[in-house]
C-alpha cells in the first residue's frame, strides 16, 4: 500500500497535485478567483518539465471546456477547472459535454455568483448547474479533492458510465485552506488509474478507421432514448462511486463512505445534513451534544449529483427531525437548495418529520460552530414537537 | 488544540508566515491547518491569517475567534485594541517592536516583543518581516522547535532569499524579549 508522504498543501495545490498524477494530455482553463492557483500550480509543473499535457491558454471557458472536450472524444485525457461566472459563462459546452456524454473532469472550486458581485466562498455556482447531467462530488478536506479527482476519472471514463465529473470545493475555506496531504506515488496512481495511451481506449472515440459522430441533431423518439440512457448512466455512477471508494481504499488506505458519509447517524434522534466545510464543524457539534446526552448526528453528502436519495432516505428513517444547512439559495423554492432534494427524499419515508432548511455562510461569511450549534438544536427542538420556522437564516435574524 | 491568529498587511508575508508555521508542525508529525481571509486582495489591506495545530486531525473550516496567540506582524495594528479581541485569558501576544506595550485590556499572559522589521531589513533587505515573528513565536511560546522552523523554509525559499530568512528566523528567536504578565496568569488558574 502507497499512501504517500505527507505535505503541506491548500485545496488548490492538493488538486493541481492530482491531475498532474492522472497524466492529462490537456489543461485547457481560464483563470478565476478562487480557482487562479489552481492553474498556477498546474503551469508551474508544466514549466518543471512534470506536467507533459498540452496546456492552452483560452480566451474564455466556453473555449477551455471545448477545447477539453475534443481532446477526450478523440481518446484523450482532459482536464478543466473554474469558479462562479466562469462555469456560467460555459453554460452551453457544459450541456454539450455531459450530453455527448464525454468523460472530462472539471473542478469547481465554489464561489457565489453574481449580483451583487463578490469574489468570496458560496456553493451558488454549483447549485446553478446541478440539473446539468454531470455527476458531481463535494469536498470537506484537501486529501480527500486529491484522493476524489484520481477517483472522478476512473468513474467519468468507465465504459459503463462515460459522464463528465465535477469535483468540488468551497473557495477559501478549502481552495486556499493548508493542510497536510498524502500525495500518492505516480506507479500507485498509475495502477488504479491506467494512463490514457496503455488502456487500449476501451471507449468510443473519434476515429477514421471506424468513423462516428458526436454531437448530432437528434429529434423524436432517439432524443428520449438519449435521455434515458443518460439518466441509467448516472444511476450506475452511484453504485461504482460505493465500489470504488472501496478500491480506491484499498490501494491509498483512504475511504470516504461512497456518496454519502454518515456521522454518529445510526442511533440518533435527529439529523443535519450539510455538503462540504460545515461538516467539521458540525461534526463537533455532535459531539458536544452527545456529551450533554443529546443523539444528533450527521450526514454529509459527497455526491450531490446524482443524488443518493435511497441511502439518504434509509439513514433518516426513525429520525424525528432533520436540518439541513446551504451555503446557497434557491430563490425559487426561498430555502436552500439542498434542503429541497432531502425534502424529496423524506418522500420516500413512512412518517412525516419536521424538515428545517437552514442558509448561512453566503459571501464567505463563516458558518460558525454557534450559528452551526444553535442550527442543530433548533432542529432537535423541532423533532421534540416545538413550533419553528421552516426556513431559517443562520446570522440574518 | 491550540489556535493562532496572525495579524498583518498585504504585502508583509502574513500568509506565508502562517503556512510555514503549519508546514513545520506538520514536520513534527503534528496535524495543522492554516488559511488567510482576505477581502479583495492587495497590498496595504490589513489581513488576517488562522492556523491551528493538534495532535489529532483538524476538522473545523472556520475563522479563529479565541485565539491562544495573536502574532501581530504590523506595528500599526499591535497599538489597536481590536486586534487582540478574544484572546484566551493568559494567551501569547508576539508583537513587532521595538516596544511591547500592549494597548489597555489586553490580558495577555505571556508578551514577546521583537525588532522584526529592522532584522528583516537587514537581513532581507525588505519589510518582510514575518519570518523573524515565527521565531519569535518559538522563542515565546515553545509549541513548535526553531528547527522544524528552519528545517521547511528551503520549501518557500531558494538562495540568497533563504539564507537571509534563515538568518531571520535565528535573529528572531534570539531577540525576542518575552515578557510574562503575573496577573493574567494568575486570572486562568
Amino acid at each position: 500500500m502507497n499512501n504517500g508522504a505527507a505535505r503541506l498543501l491548500d485545496g488548490n495545490k492538493a488538486a493541481a497535485h492530482a491531475v498532474l498524477l492522472c497524466r492529462p494530455d490537456l489543461v485547457a482553463a481560464y483563470p478565476i478567483t478562487p480557482q487562479t492557483p489552481l492553474l498556477e500550480q498546474l503551469y508551474k509543473f508544466k514549466a518543471e518539465g512534470r506536467l507533459v499535457a498540452e496546456t492552452v491558454e483560452v480566451e474564455g471557458e466556453n473555449s477551455a471546456l471545448s477545447a477539453a472536450m475534443g481532446t477526450t472524444v478523440a481518446g484523450g485525457r482532459a482536464f478543466t477547472a473554474t469558479s462562479s461566472m466562469g462555469l456560467t459563462f460555459m453554460y452551453d459546452a457544459y450541456l454539450f459535454a455531459s450530453g455527448t456524454r464525454v468523460p472530462v473532469v472539471m473542478v469547481i472550486a465554489m464561489r457565489e455568483q453574481t449580483a451583487p458581485t463578490t469574489v468570496s466562498c458560496g456553493q451558488q455556482d454549483l447549485m446553478m448547474v446541478k440539473e446539468g447531467g454531470w455527476i458531481q462530488l463535494v469536498c470537506e478536506s484537501c486529501q480527500e479533492i486529491l484522493d476524489s479527482i484520481i477517483v472522478a476519472y476512473r468513474l467519468a471514463e468507465d465504459p459503463q458510465v462515460q459522464l463528465p465529473v465535477n469535483v468540488c470545493y468551497e473557495g477559501y475555506y478549502l481552495s486556499h485552506l493548508s493542510e497536510a496531504v498524502k500525495v500518492p506515488s505516480q506507479e500507485a496512481v498509475d495502477q488504479f488509474l491506467e494512463p490514457v495511451r496503455a488502456n487500449g481506449n476501451q471507449r468510443p472515440v473519434l476515429s477514421t478507421e471506424h468513423p462516428m459522430t458526436y454531437g448530432t441533431f437528434v429529434v423524436g423518439d432517439l432524443y428520449a432514448e438519449y435521455r434515458y440512457k443518460h439518466c441509467q448512466a448516472m444511476q450506475r455512477a452511484a453504485g461504482l462511486l460505493d465500489s470504488l471508494d472501496g478500491a480506491f481504499a484499498g490501494a491509498f488506505g483512504r475511504s470516504y463512505g461512497g456518496a454519502l458519509e454518515p456521522y454518529r447517524a445510526d442511533d440518533a434522534e435527529f439529523l443535519m445534513v450539510t455538503m462540504g466545510t460545515a461538516s467539521g464543524t458540525l461534526k463537533g457539534v455532535v459531539d458536544q451534544l452527545r456529551g450533554e446526552g443529546v443523539a444528533a448526528g450527521l450526514v454529509r453528502i459527497r455526491m450531490f449529483r446524482p443524488f443518493p436519495r435511497r441511502q439518504l432516505a434509509e439513514l433518516m428513517r426513525g429520525k424525528r427531525a432533520v436540518g439541513v444547512v446551504d451555503r446557497s439559495v434557491s430563490f425559487g423554492w426561498d430555502a436552500g437548495h439542498l434542503f429541497i432534494d432531502v425534502k424529496a427524499a423524506a418522500q420516500d419515508l413512512e412518517r412525516r418529520i419536521p424538515i428545517v432548511s437552514f442558509i448561512g455562510g453566503l459571501a464567505g461569511t463563516d458558518l460558525r460552530h454557534d450559528l452551526l450549534e444553535g442550527a442543530a438544536r433548533a432542529t432537535l427542538a423541532r423533532g421534540r414537537g416545538e413550533p419553528g420556522e421552516e426556513v431559517v437564516w443562520l446570522g440574518l435574524e | 488544540m491550540k489556535e493562532i491568529r496572525f495579524h498583518g498587511r498585504g504585502g508583509q508575508g502574513v500568509v506565508t508566515a502562517a503556512e510555514i508555521l503549519a508546514a513545520a508542525f506538520v514536520r513534527e508529525g503534528k496535524f495543522a491547518a492554516a488559511f488567510p481571509m482576505f477581502g479583495f486582495e492587495r497590498r496595504g489591506a490589513p489581513l488576517t491569517a488562522f492556523l491551528r495545530f493538534a495532535a489529532e486531525p483538524i476538522r473545523e473550516r472556520t475563522q479563529i475567534y479565541t485565539p491562544d496567540c495573536c502574532v501581530v506582524i504590523d506595528p500599526a495594528l499591535a497599538r489597536m485594541p481590536d486586534t487582540y479581541q478574544g484572546l484566551r485569558p493568559g494567551g501569547v501576544v508576539v508583537i513587532n517592536g521595538p516596544g511591547s506595550a500592549l494597548p489597555a485590556g489586553v490580558a495577555a499572559g505571556i508578551v514577546a516583543a521583537l525588532p522584526a522589521s529592522a532584522i528583516a531589513l537587514e537581513e532581507l533587505r525588505r519589510q518582510a518581516a514575518n519570518t523573524a515573528m515565527l521565531g519569535g513565536l518559538a522563542r515565546a511560546t515553545g509549541w513548535i522547535t526553531l528547527a522544524s522552523i528552519l528545517g521547511v523554509l528551503a520549501d518557500y525559499f531558494t538562495g540568497a532569499a533563504l539564507e537571509g530568512n534563515r538568518r531571520a528566523v535565528q535573529r528572531g528567536y534570539d531577540e525576542a524579549v518575552v515578557r510574562e504578565v503575573r496577573e493574567a496568569v494568575y486570572a486562568v488558574s
